[in-house]
């Protein structure tokens, strides 16, 4: 049972965000159409009481007044008698009149009453009818003769018994009790519906405060459930993406989070789809990559084993290492061993651009003085200036930048530039080197003096497979893949190449690589 | 020196046999595959160099290397690769699993000996060592 409820409780959790709107603003409109009404229902009440106080207000203020009004007539009739004086017969009159005005106003209110229902105690209505019983019988007896009575000028008195019978009127007395029992019942209903409105306003107070508070609660417990909720999934989804990001693409959100057809819960399920699918994409290019650089590998094996031993065999031949041989058998010898170097040369080339095809090239970067390398590839391409009576001349740069390079990538693109200056160029001319240093870069310049390059070729320089037509030095070799080698490698390391060439003057190649201007090695470090 | 060449190619050990003690005037015994190696390692005096070619089948040149220089009668020894061009990365990895150079496949047999002499130089070998045997 408790399972059950612990179940459902977590459920809760599990609500989604159009779900706890709906049960929020069902409560909030039951609220909202409740309250109100019954606000509004008790207000009415209150008005109609307000009203209702008036009208008793003013039947007591014509009670009072009738009251009043009677005693003194009643006063004055017996001044009167007793001295004779008319002129307290005006005063008679005026308050005879005064009391059949308030009479009249309040028997007008009580009938206006009617329309309000309000006259809730019959005695009131029977009192009032009773008084006007009384008075009209006393006036009419009592106080209208006395009034009209020509009293001759000459005070007479009247005599004691007259005055005893106006004191003990019997109209009067009754007048007079009903009228204070009217006056004690109006207030005391005043008095009563008083304190009842003063209840019913607290009580509206405390309905408008209690709506409130609920409708805050209400609120509250809303916004509270979505934190709770929301925000936990939110970073859980948030860890997910950051652990995709740092490369672990088997992360997977729970499956409890991802379960429930809730808005987050549907979103945690394309995420974990996503990464699925991402991890497979991944998995098979990093296979499709393995392949293509073992195929590459494997090539590289096949074709080199033989020719090292091609190579080897014959080096040794010719080294005389392993018998004297004629002259003209180690002349056809030395033809297959250059052959022998050629073909080594060609298959090393096209395993370049096979590598580079396959985006299988990889460099070996280190920080390097590139001023070792160049000496290097100078050296390395030495024997093959000599030949041809060639003069390299370098012109190095003080202080000389440290790179970052793969050595052996940046002298084979080196030796391969000079051996093209001396290639193209006329025996015992010069080749310069120069390293030329900027805010950013280094710049190597290779200038020959030799055929250079017509306009039209040296635009497409770079391409594989491209050899200048039509050229004398056709038979000094070349594959046509050196210098899209040397562009590959030279972009691959950040950098750029290019050629500026005048027929008939020379060629001047420059390639640029990136550097950040400040790292460098100074004279006095190479010394020490 | 006394040198151990490993390597599975029966022309290239030829050649390499030839260049290392007639050009060379090495005493080299040779292996023919990284399993004889370790054998013929455990078993004989220590060596001055061992020659490893990386391409092999079974137990490659990486893995042989490895475990030259896990036991201990072998693991002072100093190897040197011989490996075709295209695998140059691979032999940063190799020099941290403990080789001191490589050489590059085809070789010159004529410069072999010097190349080698070459690189245990500049790894502090010394000279009496490098004297053919």
């Amino acid at each position: 049972m408790s399972y059950n409820l612990r179940n459902r409780l977590q459920g809760v959790q599990y609500l989604s965000i159009r779900n706890r709107l709906l049960i929020a603003s069902l409560i909030l409109s039951v609220l909202a159409s409740y309250g109100p009404n019954w606000i509004i229902g008790h207000i009415q009440v209150l008005t109609e009481r307000q009203g209702k106080s008036v009208h008793r207000r003013e039947q007591l203020a014509s009670a009072s007044l009738i009251l009043k009004s009677i005693n003194h007539c009643h006063s004055e009739m017996i001044a009167y008698a007793v001295s004779g004086n008319s002129s307290w017969l005006s005063q008679i009159k005026i308050s005879l009149d005064s009391a059949q005005r308030a009479l009249k106003a309040l028997h007008f209110n009580l009938h206006a009453d009617k329309q309000i229902l309000l006259f809730d105690e019959p005695e009131s209505r029977e009192n009032v009818e009773i008084i006007s019983r009384e008075f009209a019988a006393w006036q009419d007896r009592l106080v209208i003769p006395l009034i009209k009575s020509s009293v001759p000028l000459k005070m007479q008195p009247y005599s004691s018994s007259f005055i005893k019978s106006i004191l003990e009127d019997s109209n009067f007395n009754e007048l007079n009790f009903h009228l204070l029992r009217l006056t004690e019942n109006l207030e005391r209903s005043h008095r009563a519906s008083d304190e009842a409105s003063i209840r019913a306003t607290k009580r509206i107070r405390y309905v408008v405060l209690g709506s409130a508070l609920t409708f805050m609660i209400a609120l509250s417990l809303f916004m509270l459930s979505l934190w709770f909720s929301l925000i936990p999934r939110l970073n859980s989804l948030l860890i997910a993406a950051q652990e995709i990001k740092s490369g672990n693409l088997s992360y997977r959100l729970p499956t409890m989070e991802v379960s429930g057809g809730t808005e987050i819960s549907t979103l945690g399920k394309a995420f974990n789809e996503m990464a699925s699918s991402l991890q497979e994409k991944n998995e098979k290019l990093l296979e499709l990559n393995k392949v293509k650089t073992d195929f590459v590998s494997t090539v590289s094996h096949e074709l080199r084993t033989p020719l090292t031993a091609i190579k080897g065999s014959l080096g040794l031949i010719l080294g005389g290492v392993i018998a004297p041989i004629p002259v003209e058998v180690k002349q056809m010898l030395e033809i297959t061993a250059k052959n022998t170097d050629r073909l080594i040369r060609l298959i090393n080339d096209v395993l370049d651009v096979a590598k580079i095809e396959a985006g299988a090239m990889r460099l070996n970067l280190d920080k390097f003085n590139i001023d070792f390398i160049i000496r290097d590839a100078i050296e390395a391409i030495q024997p093959y200036a000599n030949a041809h009576k060639i003069e390299i001349q370098y012109h190095t740069a003080n202080p000389s930048p440290l790179l970052v390079v793969d050595p052996d990538r940046l002298e084979q693109v080196l030796v391969n530039l000079l051996s093209n200056a001396i290639k193209f160029s006329q025996d015992e001319s010069k080749v310069n080197v120069l390293l030329k240093l900027h805010a950013d870069n280094v710049a190597i310049h290779i200038i020959d003096e030799g055929i250079g390059i017509p306009h039209q070729e040296a635009t497409q320089l770079f391409q594989k497979f491209r050899r200048v037509q039509n050229r004398p030095y056709q038979d000094r070799g070349g594959t046509g893949l050196g210098l899209a080698i040397c562009k590959a490698l030279v972009e691959e390391h950040g950098g750029q190449i290019s050629v500026s060439s005048e027929p008939g003057k020379g060629s001047e190649f420059i390639f640029t690589l990136p550097w950040n201007g400040i790292d460098i090695q100074s004279q006095s470090e190479l010394a020490a | 020196m006394k040198i151990l060449l490993v390597e599975d190619d029966s022309s290239i050990r030829a050649v390499a046999l030839v260049s290392l003690s007639r050009v060379g005037g090495h005493d080299v015994t040779i292996a023919e595959n990284g399993r004889e190696a370790l054998k013929i390692a455990e078993t004989s005096e220590p060596f001055d160099l061992i020659l490893l070619d990386v391409m092999m089948p079974e137990l490659d040149g990486f893995e042989t290397c490895k475990r030259l220089k896990l036991s201990a009668k072998t693991s002072d020894t100093p190897v040197v690769f011989l490996t075709a061009k295209a695998q140059v990365y691979e032999i940063r990895q190799g020099i941290s699993l403990g080789a001191i150079g490589y050489i590059i496949k085809p070789f010159n047999p004529m410069t072999l000996s010097t190349e080698i002499e070459k690189i245990m130089k500049s790894h502090g070998a010394s000279p009496d060592v490098l004297q053919p045997a």
